[in-house]
């Protein structure tokens, strides 16, 4: 019982090996000595249930086989290498433990999570979609451009007349005739033209060249001298890519969240129907088991987020889109954090959600998560990254990480808005999450509305926390073991099979309270 | 050594466990049998710490358990089930390192524990590709898997057939003999008085009667059929260590009485004139208390 106290180890994810009687099972080829273990319990079970009260005087024919009586023709020295069938445990089980923290269970319990979530079909799936829709959306891009770049480009100048002829002949660009300089420019902003040449009135300064957001090259190219143009928008990430891309992180978060979310809840339910989560609340603190679920599915969320954004980067940089794969990362970046830590409340909500009683009010509380979700990730997209509204939005929990992205694609937020952002769902992240683990301590300890007082946890924490359990323990076994050592003095040495079993017991219930006996076993 | 001290569970008004006391002995296969609603299942959270009693105490070995002292209680729930798309041996694992066993130790176990059960080649398969009887022998391996210090099974016969309880119990006693108690809460009483050492009798959330199988069977009552039953009353009556003779006057005419032992029965039946048959008859547990609970 000691193991499950906290130990030094609970820093450590990985247990450490604290105590052991390996050695008992095991030869020295590493191989189960299972052999005794039949005959011991065949004797075991003949003797021992049905004549319980019957001793034989003398060691029966079974236990000078069994090797606890030595032939006399077997030499000493080869008689003291085989093993002491004493010394063997008597199941043929290995007792080889570690201290199980917290951490450590909620570990053990996560990496059960991950695994299974990760051999479903739909896991493999959803992965194959993002990552084939990732590709397909850079290869889509990539055509896309090279179309465009074959087309003659238009520009805007002003009062040409009919000089516009002459100087499409000229320059090999489609001209367009405007009034004025502000004429020429909202034909810009319209997207009518790639860009407008603009004299400067006085005739003093160099003319200048506006585009929209990007630099037209196909047209600044067939200029001489070549110049800039000047912008007159300067998003991160330019609107016909900034779109389309939103919508693929749509699709990419609701697939990731509602594969893995649906795995946990099912999973959750499963344990709850199987009884399963009794099993493991009797060996592991129920609010350890309920963080590693969700630190289980939250790493996989995390391998999803690195696949699709290396993938992406990877694409965008191999595809000679340099500028602009360093332009989405700010809003990949942000996008990613508030996605896990949003991915994070949903899965607290559903742990919460698998712990409600009644099958309604549960289908009930999935929906609402699953419409808040779903809500959340479309509605910053629709409402677009400018305005009051969409700076809220992307503040707010479950609309952040598209919010967010979207708006530091436009250039809109300032680089602060991201901490904020994340501040805010980390917070939202944690609440559910403590009271998601509350619920699920309270769902497996209240004993099924069976009556009894709900288990309190902060006993085992004061307990744990003292020490003094323990070294009561100690103290205990202590005497305990010179009442053995007692017992054991006045025992008779040769025995029969029950007998051994008897005195298997009386050492095993001297150190129950300890960990000892298992070495004994 | 487990031992409840004056258990008490109520909610509302209903009284699920009254004042339970037992004990359950290290090296000895304990059962607690009852009716359905007797309060097993209840009991069995108890001592697993999955409730927490209104009154009362679970102690091992004198030391009270408190939340998160049963690490290495090995406990089967009833209706229970396992994970359906998971390797046996993986589940078997899995939970055995809940308890704190390394992987390299569990895996072994594992493998021993699913040989002993005859399950040797079903280690890799999913578990929903197993009978009912095979899953009922993996959850007993999954429960006995980290050696556990306390063996606890609520409904322990369930889905098990003949040869699977024969594989099973012949495991658990190991267990037992290695000095473990091992508590089985069951209804099956033929079960628990053929495989338990000792047995508590739950009645109504009370315990009604506990002890060894063979104190709480008792001394056997003797039948003699005869012809002439009141002679037979008459001489048996007159006897020393012969008590409570009665006749029976079903089928046939019986003559029932108790005697200090098999051979002073035997004299005195030998000395009767007319006698059919003689046997001697001891009632089931079952008999003896179920119809009373």
């Amino acid at each position: 019982m000691a193991r499950k106290d906290k130990g030094a180890n609970d820093e450590s994810p990985e247990p450490l090996v604290s105590k052991g009687t390996a050695g008992d099972g095991i030869d020295d080829l590493g191989v189960p000595l299972d052999d005794d273990i039949e005959v011991t319990e065949d004797d075991t079970v003949e003797n021992g249930s049905a004549e319980p009260d019957e001793v034989p005087a003398e060691p029966d024919d079974d236990t000078v086989a069994n090797g606890s009586a030595e032939p006399d023709d077997v030499p000493v020295e080869l008689a003291e290498d085989g093993p002491d069938p004493d010394e063997l445990p008597e199941t043929g089980l290995v007792s080889e433990f570690v201290d199980v923290g917290n951490r450590q269970a909620a570990w053990l319990v996560s990496n059960r999570e991950s695994t299974t979530a990760m051999r479903s079909p739909y896991f493999l799936v959803t992965a194959g979609v993002i990552i084939l829709g990732v590709l397909a959306a850079i290869i889509t891009g990539i055509v896309a451009d090279a179309q465009k770049d074959s087309g003659t480009p238009t520009m805007a100048m002003v009062g040409v007349g009919e000089q516009a002829q002459m100087y499409e002949q000229q320059l090999g660009v489609k001209i367009t005739d405007a009034k004025d300089a502000s004429a020429a420019e909202k034909l810009v902003r319209e997207g009518k033209v790639d860009a407008a040449f603009i004299q400067d009135p006085t005739g003093q300064a160099q003319p200048t060249i506006i585009a929209l957001d990007e630099q037209p090259e196909a047209l600044l190219e067939k200029l001489a001298p070549k110049t800039e143009a000047t912008l007159l928008k300067t998003p991160a990430v330019e609107g016909t890519v900034a779109t389309p891309l939103l919508w693929g992180m749509v699709a990419f978060a609701l697939l990731v969240i509602a594969t893995l979310g649906t795995s946990l809840y099912q999973n959750l339910r499963l344990e709850k129907r199987n009884r399963i989560t009794e099993i493991i609340a009797a060996t592991v603190p129920p609010r350890a088991s309920a963080s590693g679920r969700i630190t289980g599915m939250l790493s996989l969320v995390i391998v999803h987020i690195v696949v699709a954004a290396v993938i992406v980067e990877l694409g965008l940089s191999l595809s000679g889109k340099t500028s602009l794969a360093f332009a989405m990362l700010p809003g990949l970046g942000w996008f990613a954090l508030t996605l896990l830590l949003t991915a994070w409340s949903v899965f607290a909500l559903l742990v919460w959600a698998s712990t409600v009683v009644g099958s309604k009010a549960r289908t009930t509380f999935v929906s609402i998560v699953g419409v808040i979700t779903v809500a959340g990730f479309f509605a910053p997209v629709i409402l677009g990254p400018t305005g009051m509204t969409a700076k809220v939005l992307s503040w707010t929990p479950f609309t952040s990480p598209l919010g967010i992205a979207g708006r530091f694609f436009a250039g809109q937020a300032e680089w602060w808005e991201g901490l904020i952002a994340a501040g805010i769902a980390l917070l939202l992240a944690v609440i559910v999450h403590a009271l998601a683990s509350g619920a699920y301590v309270r769902s497996v300890l209240s004993g099924g509305g069976r009556g009894g007082r709900t288990v309190k946890m902060s006993k085992r924490a004061q307990k744990v926390g003292a020490g003094s359990v323990s070294a009561k323990k100690d103290d205990a076994e202590a005497s305990d073991d010179a009442k053995s050592d007692d017992a054991d003095d006045a025992q008779p040495a040769a025995a029969s099979a029950k007998e051994s079993a008897e005195s298997g017991s009386a050492a095993g219930e001297d150190a129950k309270s300890a960990d000892e006996p298992r070495d004994e076993k | 050594m487990l031992t409840l001290k004056e258990v008490s569970l109520r909610k509302g008004k209903r009284t699920y466990l009254d004042e339970v006391s037992l004990t359950a002995e290290a090296g000895r296969i304990t059962a607690i049998v009852g009716t359905r609603s007797a309060g097993r299942t209840e009991l069995v959270r108890v001592i697993m710490g999955l409730i927490a009693a209104d009154e009362g105490t679970v102690e091992l070995e004198d030391f009270e358990l408190d939340f998160g002292d049963r690490q290495n209680f090995g406990y089967l729930p009833a209706e229970r089930g396992g994970y359906p798309n998971m390797r046996v041996i993986d589940q078997i694992v899995y939970l055995a390192r809940l308890h704190g066993i390394t992987l390299g130790a569990a895996e072994r176990n594992a493998l021993t524990l699913l040989s002993h059960l005859d399950l040797a080649d079903r280690g890799y398969a999913p578990l929903k590709n197993l009978s009912g009887a095979e899953i009922a022998r993996v959850d007993i391996a999954a429960t006995l898997a980290a050696d556990p210090d306390v063996v606890v099974l609520d409904d322990a016969f369930a889905g098990l057939d003949a040869a699977s309880l024969r594989l099973v119990m012949s495991l658990l006693r190991a267990h037992a003999s290695s000095g473990v108690p091992v508590i089985l809460a069951t209804d099956d009483w033929e079960a628990a008085q053929t495989f338990a050492d000792d047995v508590i009798v739950l009645g109504q959330g009370k315990v009604t009667a506990s002890g060894s199988v063979e104190k709480l069977l008792g001394d056997p009552r003797y039948r003699v059929e005869t012809t002439d039953t009141e002679a037979a009353e008459s001489a048996l009556a007159s006897r020393t260590g012969i008590s409570d003779v009665s006749v029976s006057r079903g089928e046939g005419s019986v003559v029932s009485f108790r005697a200090d032992d098999a051979k002073t029965a035997a004299a005195a039946v030998a000395e009767l004139k007319s006698v059919k048959n003689f046997e001697s008859v001891r009632p089931t547990l079952a008999e003896q208390y179920k119809e009373a609970l």
